[in-house]
């Protein structure tokens, strides 16, 4: 098969200086994609959240003392996506069009092993059947479809603004979107603008600019899955810390 | 009314003993009822842990069924006719194992009801839909194989066609050991790909040999190794409960050889695997060994206790001749063998889960719920269950009915 | 698997893998069907490995019984007989399903211009035949167990037997004054008919089966 170079590679920069852990994006992509509400006996191990905000400290007393947030979503692998080679049926599927890892709940029979082919954690099973508390019900996206129990969900960079958006381009008789007709939820929470998202092959985007600067990183990069969510920090510790650096082959650690 | 054969247990012993397994089975039927029926919040897997104590016990079952394919492959097609005395036990065993892990599994996944969907749009480059393929044929294989020995129960073999069936099935049983064999490799092999293909996990990954990763290799290896030793473990306990001889000398030293030599081969592929991964696949990926030995749950003491203790040692006790003339060194052996394998499946399905690979991400260990417990308790059940029926009615071993006959 | 499902394509791989497994699939299918269909018609096929001599029973017929699991028996010609035909030119075998009745015709096989009928050592219905040449076997579910019967002895009555067996074949032999003997308790030949083609095999056959 002749496999279409993509058009669009979709991806996002999560400035860290910027984000103070507020955790706006947490909320406003699980009311967007109708992430339902688990007991509180799941902890930390067991909730459902299509993206999660790490604290990390330096681990220095005050007054050098200096923490973190990292917001850690899908990185929507480019190179050797760690979850598609393993699905047995093919439920998890990335799009050559624009590079969107996505995961279709309704081909996933809940074998996990995409959960644990993930080096970044982020796939998230559901252990309990759906629930929303009353009255939240109402809250529902009715674009987005909820998943039933025994199925793996994860971020698909709102596929259901995506798919939105799209509509509305074919109805105008376009056939590609513009760029400021597809934003992810987090992005637009974020109060304090550290969340950018857009086209990282469109040279002129902002998000191609500032994954292109030297501030930018990759989450563990020397796994060369290619990840499309860059993370930029001044903060040299957080640096050390997040980026994982190649080894020398000797296999002693380098620090 | 089926009869039992001529020289077993008392009825009532049998329903003691029996009766016994079934109360554990209906515990685990109860508890595996309750993870189809509400979910799988009543395990304790979880995000990090997606692959718990079933996965683990179902790989380590599964390569100590190899027994079965391999002693088939042995017996009919390699002429190997020491295995006679085996051949029907082995069968039995690889149709409990293999179904077993079939049916846990099926607990195992969300959606159970959406297993068929692996034929309908597989995956081709997923060693899941490989597994998947190949369990499947080989637990039919398995099944034909196993028709011939229940047609075998003389109050069946009073119906004349059944009779008929069997001696056809019997002529063609080569075709099933060879397809067997076929399908048992690849099986094994894509089991052990599971984890040498995940190019996000340092710890499981591996070098690829074309496409498939070392581990494929060495759980073909490790499992047709360990798969004879096990057939050697449950036929002396058979023996010991029967109290009777089941299974001649020669054959206990004929599986003993071989798995002490698979044993030993498979010990040096897997030291050299082990050294390639320390010094160059694990740093290549960012990781330095000494990383996943730290905590001290998964010190090195496993990869030595892996690789010395529950594998060059047995090794070199099955494949001295004077040694396995020892009855207690042929219990000791092989069950040193089986452990190794067990511990092999357990670091690769759960260590590799426990290490986080983001830096900012806790080590995470993890414990069986006593539903994850009690439902594999139930296949254990299950399989002392089959066997034990399969002995009272079924002429597993073709010595033992000559014996009584004179 | 089939088109039309979303993003799926079919490539070198799929063909590879599913080509695989679905050869697989249909050499079970096939093989079993053949299993099934050989089961409602009569087949000669070759027979199995070497059995063990532990409980074969000899019947004064030349026939030897040979239980297999299950409670089955496997009846097939003991050594002399075996030497005494040779190779079979044609034979005819009991249909599967057949019964066959203690001491009745059961099986007759053809050597040259000779019949030789063969008598059912057992009482019971055929559930299996096989082989080709001087290899067939009857395998036969009996009516009752065990299996017992005067023209029936184990080993340590055969010997005996089998010398005096020889001695009568001697002396048919040697009635005819082919000018030949066998050594005294010597080994007869793999096959007589052809050694001593010029003896009246149909009266040997009637005498010995």
């Amino acid at each position: 098969m002749t496999k279409t170079t993509p058009q669009k590679r979709y991806g996002m920069v999560i400035d860290i200086d910027r984000c103070d852990g507020c955790g706006a994006c947490m909320v406003a992509c699980s009311l967007e994609n109708n992430v339902s509400v688990v007991p509180p006996e799941a902890g930390i191990h067991r909730g459902l959240t299509w993206i999660r905000v790490y604290s990390v400290t330096n681990e220095k007393e005050y007054p050098h003392s200096d923490t973190a947030y990292l917001p850690v979503s899908c990185q929507h692998c480019g190179n050797e996506t760690p979850c598609v080679g393993v699905c047995p049926q093919s439920a998890v599927d990335v799009d050559p069009k624009n590079g969107i890892v996505s995961q279709i709940p309704e081909r996933c029979m809940g074998c996990r092993y995409c959960m644990v082919a993930c080096p970044y954690h982020a796939r998230y099973f559901n252990w309990w059947d759906p629930v929303w508390p009353e009255g939240t019900e109402h809250l529902l996206n009715p674009g987005v479809t909820p998943r039933m129990r025994g199925v793996v969900e994860k971020c698909n960079f709102c596929h259901g603004r995506h798919h939105a958006a799209q509509e509305r381009a074919a109805s105008e008789g376009r056939s590609e979107i513009e760029p400021n007709e597809y934003q992810t939820a987090c992005a637009e929470a974020c109060p304090n603008g550290a969340i950018t998202f857009g086209d990282l092959a469109d040279k002129d985007s902002e998000v191609a600019k500032l994954a292109a600067g030297p501030e930018s990183f990759q989450l563990l990069k020397t796994l060369g899955t290619g990840p499309k969510v860059y993370y930029l920090t001044q903060r040299g510790w957080v640096r050390d810390m997040a980026a994982k650096t190649p080894l020398p082959l000797d296999g002693q650690p380098d620090d | 009314m089926i009869e039992p054969l001529t020289n077993r247990a008392p009825t009532r012993v049998f329903l003691t003993w029996i009766g016994f397994w079934i109360a554990l089975f209906a515990i685990g039927g109860y508890f595996g009822m309750l993870c189809l029926s509400q979910g799988l919040h009543h395990t304790n897997m979880n995000n990090r842990f997606g692959f718990g104590i079933w996965i683990f016990l179902d790989l380590t079952v599964i390569a100590l069924g190899a027994g079965a394919f391999f002693s088939a492959f042995l017996l009919y097609i390699l002429k190997k006719q020491a295995l006679k005395d085996v051949i029907g036990s082995a069968v039995v065993l690889g149709f409990i194992c293999y179904s077993g892990a079939v049916v846990v599994l099926a607990i195992d996944v969300g959606q159970p009801l959406r297993a068929w969907f692996t034929f309908w749009h597989p995956n081709a480059h997923s060693m899941l839909a490989e597994v998947t393929f190949c369990l499947t044929l080989y637990l039919l294989v398995l099944a034909i194989e196993y028709v011939p020995l229940i047609l075998k129960n003389p109050s069946l073999s009073k119906n004349v066609s059944l009779l008929i069936f069997e001696g056809q099935l019997h002529k063609v049983v080569v075709v099933f050991a060879g397809v067997g064999a076929v399908l048992s490799f690849f099986h094994q092999g894509s089991l052990g790909g599971l984890y040498g293909v995940m190019n996000g996990r340092p710890f499981a990954f591996r070098e690829h040999f074309f496409i498939w990763p070392s581990t494929f290799f060495l759980f073909i290896l490790s499992a047709i190794a360990a798969g004879p030793s096990f057939l050697i473990l449950i036929n002396k306990l058979a023996s010991k409960i029967t109290k009777k001889q089941l299974v001649r000398k020669e054959a206990y030293d004929f599986l003993g050889r071989i798995s002490g030599w698979l044993l030993l081969a498979y010990v040096g592929l897997k030291s050299a695997d082990t050294i390639v991964w320390i010094n160059h696949t694990a740093p290549a990926s960012g990781y330095s060994v000494s990383e996943f030995f730290k905590e001290a749950s998964f010190g090195t003491w496993i990869l030595f206790a892996e690789i010395v203790l529950f594998g060059l040692l047995p090794a070199l006790v099955l494949i001295n001749s004077r040694l396995r003339k020892r009855p207690s060194l042929m219990i000791v052996a092989p069950m040193l063998v089986c452990i190794g394998i067990a511990i092999n499946r357990y670091v690769m399905t759960l260590q590799s889960q426990s290490l986080p690979t983001l830096p900012f991400e806790e080590f995470v260990l993890y414990t069986p719920s006593l539903v994850e417990i009690g439902v594999f308790g139930g296949m254990i059940s299950y399989g002392v269950i089959v066997f034990s029926l399969s002995y009272r009615y079924l002429p597993l071993y073709p010595g033992l009915r000559q014996k009584a006959k004179t | 698997m089939l088109p039309g499902m979303y993003e799926f394509h079919f490539e070198l791989g799929h063909l590879i893998f599913l080509g695989g497994f679905m050869t697989i699939g249909a050499v079970i299918g096939a093989t079993l069907l053949i299993a099934l269909f050989r089961s409602t018609r009569i087949v000669t096929v070759p027979g199995g490995a070497k059995e063990s001599t532990e409980g074969v029973l000899h019947h004064v017929g030349h026939t030897l019984l040979r239980p297999l699991a299950g409670g089955t028996l496997k009846i097939s010609l003991d050594d002399l007989g075996t030497r005494l035909l040779g190779r079979p030119d044609r034979m005819r075998l009991p249909g599967i399903g057949q019964r066959i009745t203690e001491g009745a015709d059961a099986v007759k096989l053809w050597r040259k211009q000779a019949a030789a009928t063969i008598v059912a050592p057992v009482s019971g219905t055929v559930v299996e035949t096989g082989g080709h040449d001087d290899k067939w076997y009857l395998r036969v579910l009996p009516d009752a167990t065990p299996v017992e019967g005067e023209n029936l002895m184990g080993a340590t009555k055969v010997r005996s037997w089998l010398t005096s067996e020889i001695d009568k074949l001697q002396a048919v032999l040697s009635s005819e004054d082919l000018g030949l003997a066998m050594a005294d308790g010597g080994e007869p030949l793999p096959d007589l008919p052809s050694a001593v083609p010029d003896a009246d095999w149909q009266k040997i056959y009637s005498e010995m089966f």
